[in-house]
């Protein structure tokens, strides 16, 4: 019994298929060639596509790769270990291939049939013309090395890594890590589980990991989303705004036109360059650095058990309203004269500092439950 | 009456002042007719004077180290079944209760107790005078806190005060050194900050190829709550997963870690080699404690992508989905 694909391009059974696709070629009856241990079968073919997006549709592990010419091209390499040759082409099994289209998009469905056993590699080649490709994986790890349009990426359980993608990204992995190099345009991405890197985006950037693992995003053009459910989070340099939440673990902000963060147990510490702050530590210190030549807005940072510092430029123009709750001796060391504190009394408020620097300006609020408040000169 | 060999093992509490009023009263009584003990007396106090001359500089690592000691001790009386510690009366559950027993009392005697201790703090605190002992001008570089110990009079109007302090330190070397070395150890396990722990193991990983690191980094796989912190532990044991108490516990996070992310790369980690070679019988690449960590595995996991790498293993090396 040989490797046969089941089924063509005969029965698309979509008028629109025909016009926009050359047809595949025929059913390949592929050599299954032995290496070593085990036994090997490929497949591959190409086909012509318009600039239209391509939607890959499979399981098992799959290599983009940009490829030259108008053509798009495929190859799946699977790999058994069997006694003899005809096991193997029994392991191997065949499957299904299939070229149509639908909504605008060229769908190509590669479905191998095989036992449980079989390695399945995928490796596409993309041309120039594509302006997105569209991954849709069951199961399996996603590469994509280097690609000039946008990328939709989805896998059921495996890692997804990117090269230089010029367009935007969007991907999601049901479990596994996320790594991408840089992303011509927006990002978003999403796994249950594992760690998410991205180096460089050219522009808004949306990271969730829903059950635990760390987000470092180096450089963002625009706003960057962040979310873990358990980890760290750090962030190097954001055009636009942080909006950062932990349940567990440090954010770290290198620099940000804005940040709103929250952590349950960990440090925050961030510089800011302009926009407001909303920090919030529920365990853990805050540090928050303005950079000087900072357009401040009215900013709030809070900690429950923990210090808040805020490192201030000799130069910038802010009004301060610190509160520290911490029962016992509460603490509240200004480096600013100008910051007024009313020492705590008997079963009176708070201790409570507060004053214009540098003549007043947008209104920077204070809150410690326990802990130190510290306003430094930088 | 008191025995010499009963009032003797007292002499040394005696001398440190934490005998109650009664013990001093008849450790004294005993002292006034007994002038053996008098001379065991005297003889401790040289001791203690001794003692009190020699300048110790406790390792930079105490703090740590009792500190763990406490977690684990206190971890250790949470995993103990419920019991009192002492007695069963309504008064030692209280204070059973107020000494943080996890044991310690029925329910309303632990809230009793944390309202008490939660009362007398917030009251001690706020009737606690300002000792003007400049904590308040601390600055960040040279925090610290202070609490009095205790006050002791003096003849011409000087009072003794004893301080204990806490007080932040800077120390600096590297991974070689072996005070740096102990201290990063212990912070890899402090409970209280998991950006402290990421960093730390963050910076053991480069050190991963010395047993006490990496034992510490797969304590951190194994037992951290943080999913972040295991992760950053599995990238430092990456280089040495052919090592068995690293594969044990790769084993473990496959069996029974919560977070699929880190199941995915346990079994990427454990079975990678696994039908690459060519030329290689794959049957020798994986011992059988993975596979029969697969085998568990397949009975438990509902990762479908964990699962089907699970299995396709097995199938490579020739070992059935159940039994081995």
């Amino acid at each position: 019994m040989k490797l046969r694909i089941a089924q063509r391009m005969a029965h698309l059974g979509m008028a629109t298929a025909v016009a926009v696709l050359a047809p595949l070629a025929a059913a390949q009856e592929a050599p299954v060639v032995r290496e070593g241990a085990y036994w090997v079968g490929s497949i591959g073919d190409s086909f012509a596509i318009a600039a239209l997006p391509l939607q890959v549709n499979t399981h098992g592990n799959i290599i983009v790769r940009k490829a030259a010419g108008d053509q798009v091209t495929y190859r799946v390499r699977q790999r058994v270990r069997a006694a003899t040759e005809d096991q193997a082409r029994a392991l191997l099994g065949g499957g299904v291939k299939q070229v149509s289209s639908a909504r605008g998009h060229v769908v190509l469905d590669l479905q191998p049939i095989s036992a449980g056993s079989v390695k399945t590699d995928i490796e596409i080649g993309v041309p120039a013309q594509v302006p997105t490709v569209i991954i849709r994986t069951q199961l399996g790890g996603i590469d994509v090395a280097d690609f000039d349009g946008a990328v939709q990426l989805s896998t059921g359980g495996g890692h997804i890594q990117l090269g230089k993608i010029g367009g935007a990204v969007q991907c999601f992995s049901g479990a596994g890590q996320i790594i991408i190099e840089r992303a011509g345009g927006a990002v978003e991405c999403t796994t249950v589980g594992g760690n998410i890197v991205v180096r460089d985006a050219g522009g808004q950037v949306a990271l969730s990991n829903q059950m635990g693992g760390n987000i470092r995003v180096d450089k963002a053009t625009g706003d960057v989303r962040a979310h873990s459910a358990q980890g760290m989070i750090e962030i190097g340099q954001a055009g636009g705004a942080v909006f950062a939440d932990t349940q567990g673990g440090f954010i770290q902000v290198g620099s940000a036109r804005g940040v709103q963060a929250e952590s349950m147990a960990g440090t925050v510490r961030v510089k800011n360059d302009a926009g407001p702050m909303n920090l919030a530590a529920m365990a853990g210190d805050i540090l928050a650095e303005l950079l000087s030549g900072t357009r401040m807005q009215d900013s709030s940072l809070v900690a429950g058990t923990g210090d808040i510092t805020v490192l201030i430029p000799s130069n910038l123009a802010l009004s301060v309203m610190a509160r520290n709750s911490t029962g016992g001796t509460p603490r509240i060391v200004s480096d600013f004269p100008e910051i007024q504190v009313t020492p705590a009394k008997f079963f009176q408020a708070p201790m409570i500092g507060q004053g214009a620097i540098n003549g007043g300006g947008p209104v920077l609020n204070l809150n410690v439950s326990s802990g130190v408040i510290y306003l430094r000169r930088r | 009456m008191n025995s010499c060999e009963t009032i003797r093992t007292q002499l040394g509490m005696l001398l440190y002042g934490e005998l109650s009023f009664d013990e001093e009263e008849m450790v004294d009584a005993h002292l006034e007719g007994c002038a053996k003990c008098r001379a065991a007396l005297e003889r401790e106090r040289e001791l203690h004077k001794a003692f009190d001359q020699l300048e110790i500089e406790p390792p930079a690592s105490v703090l740590w180290d009792a500190r763990q000691s406490l977690q684990q001790r206190i971890a250790a009386e949470h995993a103990r079944p419920g019991q009192f510690s002492k007695g069963s009366g309504w008064w030692d559950q209280f204070v059973d209760a107020l000494m943080l027993r996890p044991a310690g009392g029925t329910g309303w005697l632990k809230l009793a107790g944390a309202l008490a201790l939660l009362t007398v703090g917030y009251m001690g605190a706020r009737l606690a005078p300002d000792l003007g002992l400049g904590t308040v001008g601390m600055s960040v570089a040279d925090p610290g806190a202070q609490r009095v110990r205790s006050v002791e009079p003096g003849a011409n109007g000087a009072i003794q005060i004893v301080l204990d302090e806490t007080r932040q330190r800077v120390v600096s070397g590297d991974l070689d050194d072996q005070n740096i070395r102990v201290l990063l150890l212990s912070a890899a396990k402090d409970p209280s900050d998991p950006g402290l722990r990421y960093e730390t193991v963050g910076i053991l990983n480069d050190r991963a190829q010395t047993a006490d690191v990496r034992d510490t980094l797969i304590y951190a796989l194994q037992h951290d709550e943080n999913a972040g912190v295991r992760l950053k532990a599995m990238d430092g044991l990456r280089p040495f997963v052919q090592h068995p108490e690293v594969r044990k516990a790769l084993a473990g996070v496959l069996l029974s870690d919560g977070n699929p992310g880190m199941r995915t790369q346990a079994i990427d980690l454990l079975t990678q080699g696994v039908g690459e070679g060519s030329g290689n019988a794959p049957g020798n690449t994986l011992d059988r404690d993975v596979i029969g960590t697969l085998q568990e595995l397949m009975n438990r996991e509902n990762n479908a992508y964990v699962r089907q790498r699970g299995e396709r293993v097995l199938q490579l090396v020739n070992a059935s989905r159940d039994t081995y």
